[in-house]
């Protein structure tokens, strides 16, 4: 899409630089509207998906009444969520509480920008992907503590000072684990990393794969995301049973939605992180050397991109409906005295890796047995 | 050192351990327990107790019924009819009040008079609706067919 967007502008370079600014704003105001789009449909059927996938392991059938299959089940849903009255409680920090789920929102939504969808789709092709997507999906904590301090409810402030705490906590191995990852293709371009992972029958050269340390240092981070995007297990900042609905007690209507929405956005963003990093991103694995129209190509690699991003949500929403909620000091625990120690063994034990092999991975080896 | 190996590999068995099972149920699709009610109903077992029902040819007008009742449910106003056979006249069951204990059941002496239904549906918009008419009404018992008394009940609004 950049590409697109410099042909479009080296072609109108004859215009007048008010003309160009104006067109450059155009094309991101459309870019963006795109990825919306996308990502509001997502979401959508990310909540039948969760439903449903919930009605199967509880042997029940799920949403089935709106439309078929109860596929328009998250329009009837977004329908109620707007017709319902928009309460800011009296003793609220008005300010606050009225901006804490439009920063939430902004936030996970801006966390997609950097992603490849495929070898020439993407919004915007940043040199510091991964660490912009670090940066922004930490922004989430920080609303979430407005939202839960502006509320003036101490159920809404638990909630808040506990998602807080788990999120900071939680960075730190997810950091860590990526780190492992990044030290081998040395780059925090999407784009880049996924061209890294290419070859190898489109598999067998996935960071996940490249040796021993990555392999676990994946695992690390798929427990630690699970944390960060407050999902059970690890959904102690809105757990039901203890305080009501966590930093979101108070909010009603579309402002609830806006949170509910900025979860399963932040679920896509760390499945699509782990996919970029670990599972080959948009390589298509086995017939990707085979020569077909460009078209078709970029079609499949963002099918294959998707499903594999569908894959590990599927995985996510499996666990959250298997495992019990954590105790706080049982996640406290779980992070720092075995994912972050974890982590950092895992950093060390990769780069002394990639130092002693010189940037080999165990495929590079066994095919280079052959090879000689 | 050990115990925190130990307590790693115990907490990944166990989570492995309860994914296994879910995923069995998640991939089952199509073995749902659950009955869409509306569209299929479940076949009631053959003591169930539904809806009262009075075969009223037979009625003894004995009133043993409505006297067991605990929560006066049944109005029974009973005649002599020129044989000088008590007759039941208005034999009214309240369904809203109904607490189905099957006293009544148990009280009535003639055989396959009063009992349960299996029928359970039987909501209506206001509480007059829910109860059931089964008295001959005023008019000699003769000079009525079964069909006539039907029609007669639907008039007063019986949901049956």
């Amino acid at each position: 899409m950049t590409e697109l967007i410099n042909r479009i502008i080296s072609g109108l370079s004859t215009a007048g630089p008010f003309m160009r600014l104006f067109i450059i704003i155009a094309i991101m105001a459309v870019s963006a509207a795109i990825v919306l789009a996308i990502a509001l449909l997502y979401e959508g059927f990310a909540t039948y998906a969760e439903r449903k996938v919930a009605g199967d392991i509880q042997a029940r059938i799920g949403p089935n009444r709106v439309g078929p299959y109860g596929l328009l089940q998250f329009v009837a849903d977004g329908v109620k969520l707007l017709l319902k009255e928009d309460i800011i409680p009296f003793y609220a920090d008005k300010w606050l509480f009225i901006a804490a789920p439009y920063i939430v929102f902004t936030a996970s939504f801006a966390a997609f920008v950097p992603l490849s969808y495929s070898d020439h789709i993407s919004v915007a092709n940043l040199n510091v992907g991964v660490l912009y997507i670090i940066a922004i999906s930490s922004v989430v904590s920080m609303a979430v503590l407005m939202g839960a301090w502006g509320s003036n409810n101490k159920w809404s402030l638990f909630g808040g000072m506990r998602a807080v705490a788990q999120i900071v906590s939680y960075e730190i191995p997810i950091v860590l684990s990526l780190l492992a990852a990044l030290i081998i293709p040395a780059s925090l371009n999407m784009k880049d990393i996924i061209a890294y992972q290419s070859g190898g029958l489109g598999i067998f050269r996935w960071l996940l794969f490249n040796n021993p340390f990555t392999l676990l240092a994946f695992f690390v981070y798929f427990i630690a995301a699970i944390a960060e995007v407050n999902r059970t297990p690890f959904d102690i900042p809105e757990a039901e049973s203890e305080i009501v609905a966590g930093y979101h007690t108070e909010y009603t209507g579309m402002r609830f939605a806006f949170f509910f929405m900025a979860e399963y956005g932040d679920m896509f963003i760390v499945s699509a992180l782990a996919t970029t990093l670990f599972l080959g991103g948009w390589q298509i694995p086995f017939i990707g050397g085979i020569a077909m129209p460009l078209w078709l190509r970029e079609v499949l690699q963002a099918g294959v991109f998707f499903t594999k991003i569908f894959f590990l949500i599927y995985i996510m929403m499996w666990i959250r409906w298997t495992l019990p909620r954590l105790r706080v000091d049982q996640l406290m625990e779980l992070c720092w005295k075995y994912l972050t120690p974890i982590a950092f063994f895992n950093l060390i034990g990769a780069s002394v890796w990639v130092l002693l092999l010189h940037d080999r991975g165990v495929y590079d080896i066994i095919a280079g047995l052959f090879v000689h | 050192m050990a115990g925190y190996f130990k307590k790693m590999f115990d907490s990944i068995r166990t989570v492995l351990t309860g994914m296994g099972i879910t995923i069995k149920y998640g991939m089952n699709s199509g073995k749902e327990v659950t009955q869409q009610y509306p569209e299929e109903k479940r076949e009631p077992p053959e003591r169930f107790r539904g809806k009262l029902f009075v075969d009223i040819n037979i009625c003894t007008g004995c009133t043993a019924c409505a006297r067991i009742c605990p929560v006066d449910v049944i109005t029974l106003k009973t005649v002599r009819d020129e044989n000088k056979k008590l007759r039941p006249v208005v034999f009214d069951i309240d369904n809203g009040r109904c607490i189905y204990c099957g006293l009544c059941v148990e009280a009535c002496p003639v055989d396959n008079c009063l009992y349960f239904e299996t029928k359970y549906e039987f909501s209506a918009y206001s509480r007059e609706d829910l109860i059931s008419h089964f008295g001959l009404g005023e008019i000699k018992p003769q000079e009525h067919k079964p069909e006539e008394i039907k029609t007669e009940d639907k008039k007063e609004g019986a949901v049956k």
